[in-house]
């Protein structure tokens, strides 16, 4: 069947539509849910936001010589796109291991240009219907940024050694600056992403970061912690839906409720693990000690390890649930993504990756950041009927890179 | 010299294949429906990088894709630029190379962390305005009386004698806008003990006093704090640590949380170690005053010896000397100490 999905700008809903009931002629379409009007393009399906903004940038951007090959949509039908990780250990040992001398050599300095070329790698290595990903940031905008990051750690670190009330105020000074630092970092990076020369971009909205990074926390203990999963989606609503590929924008439709289930599911399986404990210490124990004095010794000792190893757990089964339903919930045009980690992997991941890293002193870092990088790309795929030749760019100017490398160097992961 | 290469106009994500020959000081880019020169220089060429594919950023904002190396490589040859990057790539791709700067690595990190850093951060200490120094002694010692002191229990006339001990050290010194005060403190935790906060104050605890069998040992011990109070000791060590933080998170920044710990241990050692260095520097000091007043060294080293004992300290054990757990403790080992005093046969 030939299908052509249209979104609807209002409300997002979205239909696949057989190509053969669309009159040849027809540009506009009313929305069946929110019943309003829009222009749509015949190419992806995509409602322009308003039919002004759809004449100008016809405009601005002359439609390409017959190089655009012409919309495949006979063919299209349902089919799995993966990510394809090409990197190795090997490669990236050099390169990590000679980023690590020339910062040391650098006092540090040299940082940026050790970032930008890490991420050259990665993105270069990370192929979509075999193109690979780029990144194109300029070091001496993260320099500047990371220079001032290295100031207020410097501040910070003497600070919260002599003063409570100074690293008190940094704190909340920090807390007030993290939803700004988020957008500000999202855009940096978005804007020095490109794939197939189209780079992506993120609409800041200040007013929505404020409302997913502060407020919505800052509700939390009034909540009794009921609010958490709702922040949680919020934020990674936010962060999805602002974000942009060229001129065409992600949708995000996953729903708050399964949020919800995937911290009551580890709710109960913590509640689980404290049962477990606390009867291991309340009734196994004093049996032990009457029999078995020696096991009784063991036990104690190793109880807080087993206790650690199961919040890690619930910790990654939390992390590994919601990374796949935020990348599930996210579409672009017609084309979706699909994320399948699975936690047991992820849990077997970490661990030999600690231990690894563990044992040999650091010098297996680039092996386990290669080996993580592959399984989570080697899980993610986009789903599509089209072609992935049909994005138009955008003319976007610089942004700065403090607040990406300020979010760096204090070990803030905003990352999906 | 031609390659085949993946061409994107940045208008648009449409890919299409076109040819590339390098004609005269032009690229001459020619496909289906594409027939293009661009002058040589103005194409900025992504540096060598493994097996990444190569990019050619033409000035109209396009871009070529090269899967093979050897074309940008010459492409970059004709504009002359690009050497800096050909290198650090052929010194990426040698695993030989690749360990030599590991090793490289190991060392200069080590030699900075234990030459160049003291060096930078007396430099750093001495720059910082005594008040600014004061206010965060006096923000130190709040957090210890809330935490591991408790009010003293020596008379009133005995703190004015030693007092005025300690003032006798003070007043010789050039140091005449150091504003130093000793205090008395009782501590369980820390037990006989003295220390010097930043900025000049000194506290001595109940539990010293009572250790010490004449008033010469405390001097003596006044002295060796006034030595680091003198040199800055303290505010250099919180530079030092938060400068080894801070290449540490540097370095592992691109390494996730499971390391954390491996990262911590350095800053310790550090620590470890420029302390030992400044304890040697205080004893210095506290010799050359004792020296001057006539004070026999036998009395340093006496209290030096019990305070080991009282800390449980086995002396054969520290009579070995060097060894890992040398370098971990925070004091230089006490037998150590009082052989720079010249005090051998002690």
């Amino acid at each position: 069947m030939n299908g052509l999905s249209i979104t609807c700008p209002q409300c997002g809903f979205s239909r696949t539509v057989d190509m053969q009931r669309i009159p040849a002629r027809a540009v506009r379409a009313v929305c069946p849910r929110c019943r309003q009007g829009f222009s749509f393009d015949r190419d992806d399906g995509r409602g322009d936001q308003a039919p002004k903004t759809a004449a100008t940038s016809a405009e601005a951007v002359p439609p390409p010589p017959a190089l655009l090959p012409a919309p495949p949509l006979e063919t299209a039908s349902l089919r799995r796109i993966p990510f394809v990780f090409t990197g190795n250990a090997r490669e990236y040992f050099g390169i990590w291991i000679v980023n690590t001398l020339l910062k040391i050599v650098s006092l540090g300095l040299y940082s940026p240009w050790a970032k930008v070329r890490k991420r050259k790698y990665f993105y270069g290595n990370t192929l979509l219907d075999d193109a690979h990903f780029d990144y194109l940031a300029d070091p001496l905008a993260l320099l500047k940024g990371w220079l001032i990051g290295a100031g207020l750690f410097i501040l910070y670190s003497v600070g919260t050694r002599f003063s409570p009330v100074l690293s008190g105020a940094l704190g909340i000074l920090f807390f007030l600056v993290l939803p700004w630092l988020v957008v500000r970092s999202r855009l940096f990076n978005n804007r020095n992403s490109s794939h197939r020369n189209i780079r992506f971009n993120f609409t800041p909205s200040y007013r929505e970061a404020y409302t997913a990074f502060a407020w919505l926390p800052l509700m939390t203990p009034f909540t009794l912690g009921a609010i958490v999963p709702y922040t949680v989606y919020r934020q990674k609503r936010f962060l999805m839906e602002h974000n942009s590929f060229g001129l065409t924008p992600f949708a995000f439709d996953a729903r708050s409720g399964d949020f919800y289930l995937v911290f009551v599911r580890a709710f109960g399986l913590l509640l689980l693990l404290g049962g477990l404990s606390f009867a291991s210490a309340s009734v196994l124990l004093p049996v032990l000690n009457t029999r078995v004095a020696s096991a009784a010794a063991i036990l104690p000792a190793f109880l807080p390890f087993l206790l650690m190893a199961g919040y890690l757990f619930l910790g990654l089964y939390v992390y590994v649930r919601l990374t796949n339903l935020t990348w599930n919930g996210t579409r672009i045009s017609s084309h979706r993504f699909v994320s399948s980690l699975r936690v047991r992997d992820m849990a077997w991941l970490f661990a030999s990756n600690a231990l690894a890293v563990a044992l040999s002193a650091g010098l297996l870092v680039p092996w386990a950041t290669v080996r993580l990088a592959r399984y989570r790309l080697g899980h993610l795929a986009i789903e599509t009927c089209g072609e992935l030749d049909l994005f138009r760019a955008d003319n976007i100017g610089e942004v700065g890179a403090t607040g990406e490398e300020i979010g760096d160097i204090f070990g803030v992961d905003i990352g999906i | 010299m031609e390659t085949e290469a993946f061409y994107y106009d940045g208008e648009s994500s449409a890919r299409s294949k076109v040819s590339l020959v390098l004609a005269g000081d032009n690229l001459h880019l020619r496909g289906a429906d594409l027939d293009l020169y661009f002058p040589l220089a103005e194409i900025r060429i992504s540096p060598p990088l493994a097996s990444v594919r190569r990019s050619l950023y033409l000035p109209d904002g396009a871009v070529c894709e090269i899967a093979g190396g050897s074309f940008a490589a010459s492409l970059e040859h004709r504009q002359g630029k690009g050497s800096f990057f050909s290198s650090l790539h052929r010194w990426e791709m040698n695993l030989k190379r690749a360990f030599a700067a590991l090793a490289a690595t190991i060392s200069v990190l080590g030699l900075f962390i234990h030459f160049g850093l003291p060096i930078l951060a007396k430099r750093a200490a001495f720059a910082i305005p005594p008040a600014t120094e004061a206010s965060l002694g006096i923000e130190t010692l709040h957090i210890l009386d809330r935490t591991l002191f408790e009010p003293t229990n020596l008379a009133e006339n005995r703190q004015n004698e030693l007092r005025a001990l300690f003032a006798a050290i003070g007043t010789g010194l050039d140091d005449s806008d150091r504003a130093f005060a000793l205090m008395f403190r009782r501590s369980r935790h820390l037990g006989a003990n003295a220390l010097a906060l930043p900025g000049g104050t000194v506290v001595l605890t109940d539990e010293l006093e009572k250790l010490a069998e004449h008033d010469e040992e405390i001097i003596a011990v006044l002295a060796h704090e006034i030595g680091h109070v003198r040199n800055r000791h303290a505010l250099r060590q919180v530079i030092q640590s938060s400068t080894t933080g801070l290449i540490v998170a540097t370095l592992t920044g691109d390494v996730f949380s499971a390391t954390s710990l491996a990262a911590a241990l350095p800053t310790m050692l550090a620590d470890a170690s420029f302390s030992r260095n400044m304890e040697r520097e205080a004893d210095d000091f506290a010799a050359a005053y004792l020296q001057q007043e006539g004070i026999p060294l036998d009395r340093f080293a006496a209290i030096l010896l019990r305070l080991q004992e009282s800390r449980g300290g086995a002396s054969e054990h520290e009579d070995q000397g060097a060894g890992i757990t040398d370098y971990l403790s925070t004091h230089p080992a006490t037998a150590e100490r009082i052989e720079r005093l010249g005090l051998d046969g002690y």
